[in-house]
């Protein structure tokens, strides 16, 4: 009997304590979520419903989940797949290649909306994700399913035509460089 | 290059996309739990104590009037709690121990008492004594606890709603109800009886009674245990449970109503100005507000407050907030104060005190541990401040509220226990040890 139980039944340590857990991160990430897709949905009103729906199926998945380290990054795995479903993309779709990020209201900075724009879809994503939603390389790497070099390498490319784009030294100083290679 | 000055053009790119995208943000974390198919509990029925009725799960759920034997477990000879689940009664012991203040402490002599099994998933009743005389017992599939101090019933809070037992006297029965999705009606009902040989029964809307069964464990616990997981045509509506009794020799020893969690939860969802959730009861007659309070918390949260008509007469209004909202009768001129602290986590880290007067209540005083003073003024009978972080600290809190009307008359006075746990913010929480932390 001891056997039966005790292989499945961390049930209370890795069950409970992850509804915890999950709420946890809700209480002090929900901001970022909502907000991060609001950028990818441009509408604060279906963010929060992705948000939520994405929260409620972390809470009935929790029995899958194993890793308590990766535990947010597995909710932001589980949220994109309902934001892809909410948006109407296939699942399998590449979540770096699924939204065309965007300010939710491109009146409240246009000029970071337009240098925003310019970008490839796939740059003002990780842009996204790593300004708004405040994720790690690492966690980029998870949910986009990429190689953490290639966020490094993504991010450095937005950066640098966004620094251009919006006139900082940073941008002109890379151009500089570009132009004399 | 780029990564000479990148850093600094990092920090304004964050900030700067921050900025345009950031928006009033009202977290609902009800809101997920309802939307979670997740349940605390599921069927009846104890594999080990009735095995070939097992077998019948789907039968039992749909004719819950069957009526089951109790069955006795040696507390001595069931298995012991895996290591997981004496760490998670330690941590209940220290949580009783902070909101019981009797001292009450669990030995690490959990058990494993029994399992029910339904749509494939376990909840596992674990059960330990504790040296007050008392116990404590889980459902693995369940957040809340429930722990008895000396047969004293005791309901820690849990999640969702829950009911709680008006038993003639406490030290017969613990009986309790759950609804996690308040609008989907009773999911389970479970409880805990300390009369041996005793029935347990539920009743319902239609008339119709059942008896739930449940497991007797032997001393030093001598208490029985059921979980009763509702089949969905029994949740709501006509056929919804209204009642649980406990009878022995024809007495009822306990009783506790049911109440119509799905009809007095229903919730109706508005959008504000800004495009944030807003929920009230059906009963609240949204086009008819009055917006009174509109202010930004320091950590940048939007609170608003209105005031709206009931739809159930001129005796009732409705008070909707970004973080909460409310139908009810007036405040009586009997006790014209009704003011709470709303902690942390309803509006991000900000504190509020929010509350209604009676109409005779012109001004209200606060007064705080170090001696300050602050005077709000009701508006619609209304009542909605922040509480500077200045008062967060032991010392500094919030204590007392007093109500004055406008020839400066006292009329009534609220105090603030300063020293309740969790309630205000701080920067490193007190480990109160077993892993719970706790702003003090």
């Amino acid at each position: 009997v001891s056997k039966e139980i005790v292989a499945p039944l961390p049930l209370l340590d890795q069950m409970g304590t992850s509804a915890a857990a999950i709420e946890d991160v809700y209480r002090q990430r929900y901001a970022s979520f909502r907000n991060a897709f609001a950028a990818m949905t441009g509408s604060y009103e279906q963010a929060h419903d992705i948000v939520q729906e994405g929260f409620a199926t972390a809470l009935e998945r929790r029995d899958e989940f194993r890793v308590e380290g990766a535990l947010e990054g597995w909710i932001w795995r589980i949220s994109f797949r309902v934001a892809l479903r909410a948006m109407k993309r296939p699942d399998t779709t590449p979540i770096d290649e699924a939204f065309e990020a965007r300010l939710p209201d491109p009146t409240r900075d246009p000029v970071l909306d337009a240098a925003l724009r310019a970008l490839p879809a796939k740059r003002r994503t990780v842009a996204f994700l790593r300004y708004v939603a405040d994720l790690s390389y690492q966690e980029i790497a998870e949910i986009c399913e990429i190689a953490p070099g290639t966020v490094a390498a993504t991010l450095a490319q937005a950066r640098s035509e966004l620094a251009l784009a919006l006139g900082h030294p940073s941008g002109a100083r890379r151009e500089e460089v570009v132009s004399g290679e | 290059v780029v990564s000479s000055q990148g850093f600094d053009f990092d920090d304004l790119l964050e900030a700067r996309l921050k900025a345009a995208v950031d928006a009033p943000a009202v977290p609902d974390w009800l809101d997920v739990r309802r939307r979670s198919s997740w349940r605390p509990t599921k069927q009846v029925g104890a594999r080990r104590l009735v095995p070939a009725l097992v077998a019948a799960a789907a039968l039992l759920a749909a004719i819950p009037a069957l009526a089951f034997r109790s069955e006795i477990i040696d507390f001595f000879k069931s298995s012991p709690a895996p290591k997981s689940v004496v760490v998670e009664f330690n941590r209940l012991a220290v949580l009783q121990q902070l909101a019981l203040r009797n001292g009450t402490a669990f030995p690490s002599g959990a058990r494993r008492i029994t399992r029910v099994e339904v749509d494939g998933k376990s909840s596992v009743l674990y059960v330990a004594p504790t040296t007050g005389g008392g116990f404590c017992a889980i459902w693995s599939s369940n957040d809340a606890p429930s722990c008895f101090a000396k047969r004293r019933t005791n309901y820690p809070s849990g999640v969702g709603q829950s009911g709680s037992a008006s038993s003639p006297t406490p030290d017969y029965a613990s009986l309790g109800w759950s609804a996690y999705s308040p609008q989907e009606g009773i999911d389970s009902v479970e409880g805990e009886i300390f009369v041996r040989g005793a029935t347990v029964q539920i009743s319902y809307k239609d008339g119709k009674t059942a008896d739930i069964p449940y497991v007797w464990v032997s001393q030093p616990i001598a208490a029985g245990f059921f979980l009763y997981s509702l089949p969905n045509d029994r949740r709501t509506g006509k056929r919804r449970p209204v009642a649980l009794s406990v009878v022995k020799d024809g007495n009822q020893l306990a009783h506790v109503t049911i109440d119509d969690v799905a009809a007095e939860t229903k919730v109706v969802n508005h959008y504000d100005r800004w495009h944030i959730q807003i929920q009230t009861s059906p009963e609240a007659i949204w086009s008819k507000r009055r917006l009174l309070y509109s202010f930004n918390t320091a950590d940048g949260r939007l609170v608003e407050a209105w005031v709206m008509p009931s739809r159930r007469g001129p005796t009732r209004r409705c008070v909707a907030t970004t973080y909460s909202s409310r139908c009810e009768s007036a405040v009586s001129a009997g006790a014209p104060l009704d003011l709470h602290i709303v902690g942390v986590y309803a509006v991000g880290q900000s504190v509020l005190i929010d509350g209604e007067t009676s109409a005779a209540v012109a001004r209200v005083n606060l007064k705080f541990e170090d001696g300050t003073k602050l005077t709000l003024r009701p508006r619609s009978r209304l009542v909605i401040a922040i509480i500077q972080p200045a008062h967060y600290a032991l010392g500094h809190r919030l204590v007392r509220a007093d109500g004055y009307d406008a020839s400066g008359r006292q009329l009534a006075a609220t105090t603030f226990d300063p020293r309740k746990r969790d309630i205000y913010p701080c920067a490193k929480p007190k480990n109160y040890g077993a892993g719970v932390r706790m702003c003090p």
